[in-house]
């Protein structure tokens, strides 16, 4: 972009003739410059993005068992989908984590970064503390929560009872709902240092006058949240909300290191499904399919929430 | 690359084993064999100093994904012990080598127990030989039949029999039950459920291996559901049965409170193990008015087509499914032999139970499917969810419906 004069654009075709060949010259030096500079980017999302993804939309449309021959069957993986109930299941399992988690890593990310933003005593620990679990791997950290929840041998378990709230152990991956709450939980202890940090770096990029303008004005603490630290987070907030949509869509470790996708397959997720339908039932063409629709499905997302959280300025 | 990477590998192995004139062959076995499978290869590695058997136990729920991502890098075993169930699979696929003729010459061919045969064959190529024998039957708890004042001579012959038997028994009290089965684990309830159905009369599946479709909307296999659903309805059956995956299947029935519990040979050796003082008889899973079925299952032993070592490994599947190995290190072990006239003269003589699970393997069938895991095994698919619906949530047609859409859709995908 850069490398192209605003002038060029601004007068028109019209104005080109006019333009000396040496100045001709030197742009398209530039321009090419520029290219070469892109270029090592360019063949990375080749390599590692484009060639994958025309592969899988290639294997997508065949029946591409793991071992054995293949063969074309055009559009008969998206038909089954249709009449897979295991697969809109998971879709459905995965959007409901996504709506639970997103708004609860929002809010408790921004509440950490209101308490530990400004320096005092003690405040690098807590920042330490509630960052730490984000350096620890998602399977690291599920074998965590494996061994925490284990109703034998298990700490939280053995913590509820000597504290009388429990008399026998909670049997913590027997439900839906208790295997989804220790899902939940696992995750927001280990990401929620992440989103912490993200809305730190936005509220230090706000400038101090701006707060105290407001207060000048007479606004009150949350007046001056609500109306003034929030809409100028915007482009925290939209990446943020992205980011962990995206993750939770996408989730997959944690489900299948701690419920297994149990009980009755009822916390399966998508990459789940994705991963079992081609891993353990050899039907590769099937979950290159699935994982066409869950991109597009992703990008409608990411779309849709870049329009809601655009800025002002591009409205 | 990772072909390369084999080659380098097994070229390395070809060598060093040149030096010391012996030949390492892998075996790959799945968990459930641990218990004999060891005693067959050291004896085969004492008795043949040319060739040296290194067997791997692979955990058994991962068998299939494992042996398939490794023959599929090229990186496999020579040899593999391979449930009958995923023979289809395997043998499709082209990853075996082709048994055909020389399984033909084997002067004991015909011995072999049909079912095996038919699972391990591929349009009219064999894959694989029979290897280990085991068939379902009902076992019943005699004593808890006495106590109930049922006769532990007459077994149940139908379906009306077990239930008015769990019922007599379930009402003797002191918390006892009158059936049980692993509701939550797929593998189990095709070994011990299935069999009510064929034996009824009724399928799950037709059509060429090539063009498959399911026969859910039978009306047998509604009723065999809604024969298991009389009996959960009724608290005929222990309340563990709807989450039981399988791992603690034998634990009802071994703790005596539970008087009907369908296995088969590899129950017989858990439940002598675990609760030698249990009093227990058997007999056939029977069908709705009459007749009976069982699920003829094992193994079969393969050799991996990329093995570059098909004499030595082909000497191996020879000697194993010999008569007196058969006898000697399966029969008398309790598992029982692929060759019908070591089963019967040998194996069967010993008790009744053996007797029986004699029969119920030459007559048993199996599941031909190439996608039978994906069907019937895998704990989010349709079989398993079927079953949960229907026996325990009481959607019998919903879940037929929904299981019978749901297998098209697996068999047209890929």
């Amino acid at each position: 972009m850069g490398a192209v004069p605003a002038s060029g654009r601004s007068l028109g075709g019209r104005a080109r003739p006019r333009h000396r060949p040496r100045a001709r010259t030197l742009r398209r030096r530039r321009a090419l410059i520029g290219l070469l500079l892109v270029s090592p980017a360019l063949a990375f999302v080749t390599v590692f993005f484009l060639v994958p993804l025309v592969l899988m939309i290639w294997m997508s449309l065949h029946r591409w068992p793991l071992l054995g021959h293949t063969s074309w069957i055009g559009l008969g993986n998206y038909r089954a989908m249709g009449s897979d109930p295991v697969f809109w299941r998971s879709l459905g399992f995965t959007v409901e984590y996504t709506a639970i988690v997103t708004p609860i890593l929002i809010v408790l990310g921004f509440g950490l970064a209101l308490l530990v933003r400004r320096r005092r005593r003690g405040v690098g620990f807590f920042r330490t503390v509630f960052f730490m679990p984000y350096v620890i791997g998602f399977a690291a950290a599920s074998y965590l929560f494996v061994w925490l929840l284990n109703p034998d041998v298990g700490l939280l378990d053995k913590t509820l009872q000597s504290l009388g709230f429990t008399s026998s152990p909670v049997q913590w991956l027997s439900t839906r709902t208790l295997a989804l709450f220790a899902v939940v939980l696992m995750i927001v202890w280990k990401t929620v240092g992440f989103t912490m940090l993200l809305f730190m770096a936005g509220l230090q990029g706000i400038p101090e006058d701006v707060h105290e303008a407001a207060s000048v004005d007479g606004a009150s603490r949350w007046t001056t949240l609500r109306r003034v630290t929030l809409p100028l987070l915007r482009r925290t907030i939209a990446l943020t909300v992205i980011l962990a949509v995206v993750g939770s869509m996408l989730a997959f470790d944690q489900f299948y290191i701690i419920t297994n996708g149990g009980p009755a397959n009822q916390t399966l997720t998508v990459v789940y499904w994705i991963y079992n339908s081609s891993f353990v039932n050899f039907q590769l063409g099937y979950g290159a399919a699935m994982s066409v629709v869950l991109m597009l499905i992703l990008m409608v997302i990411t779309a849709v929430q870049l329009y809601l959280l655009r800025d002002q300025a591009e409205r | 690359m990772i072909a390369l990477l084999a080659c380098t590998l097994a070229a390395g192995c070809a060598a060093g084993g040149q030096s010391s004139a012996t030949t390492t062959l892998t075996l790959w076995a799945r968990s459930d064999e641990s218990a004999f499978i060891s005693t067959v290869v050291k004896a085969f590695n004492q008795s043949h100093s040319s060739i040296h058997i290194k067997l791997t136990i692979i955990p058994v729920n991962n068998f299939v994904q494992k042996f398939g991502i490794a023959v599929a890098g090229r990186s496999g075993p020579d040899l593999a012990s391979i449930d009958v169930a995923y023979m289809p699979l395997f043998a499709e696929s082209g990853v075996l080598s082709d048994l055909t003729t020389r399984a033909h010459q084997l002067s004991y061919f015909d011995q072999f127990d049909r079912s095996h045969i038919n699972n391990s064959t591929y349009r009219g190529r064999l894959y694989g030989l029979p290897f280990s024998g085991d068939a379902s039957v009902l076992f019943y708890n005699t004593q808890l039949f006495r106590a109930a004042g049922l006769n532990p001579n007459q077994p149940p012959k139908t379906w009306a029999q077990i239930e008015v038997d769990a019922r007599r028994v379930t009402a003797s009290g002191n918390g006892r039950t009158g059936f049980y089965f692993s509701g939550d684990c797929g593998g189990c309830t095709a070994f011990t459920f299935l069999p009510y159905i064929w034996a009824s009369g009724g399928n799950i599946l037709s059509g060429t291996p090539a063009d498959q479709r399911p026969t859910l909307e039978q009306p047998r296999v509604a009723a065999a559901l809604r024969f298991y659903r009389t009996l959960w309805v009724h608290h005929l059956v222990p309340a563990a049965s709807q989450s039981d995956s399988g791992t603690t299947q034998f634990t009802p029935f071994e703790s005596g409170k539970v008087a009907m519990f369908a296995t088969g040979g590899f129950g017989v050796q858990t439940l002598q193990q675990d609760a030698p003082h249990l009093q227990m008889a058997a007999t056939p899973l029977p069908g709705e008015q009459g007749g009976s079925a069982s699920f003829a299952g094992g193994d079969a032993i393969a050799i991996a087509k990329s093995s570059h070592h098909q004499q030595a490994a082909w000497q191996f599947v020879a000697w194993v499914t010999s008569a007196a190995v058969q006898q000697r290190y399966f029969g008398n072990v309790g598992v029982i032999p692929i060759q019908r006239d070591v089963a019967f003269r040998d194996y069967a003589p010993r008790n009744r139970i053996y007797r029986l699970l004699a029969n119920a393997l030459y007559t048993g069938k199996a599941v031909y499917s190439v996608q039978e895991n994906a069907l019937i095994n895998d704990p989010t698919g349709p079989w398993v969810t079927m079953i949960d619906d229907a026996v325990f949530a009481g959607h019998i047609q919903s879940a037929i419906t929904q299981a019978q859409s749901s297998m098209s859709s697996i068999l047209s995908r890929g």
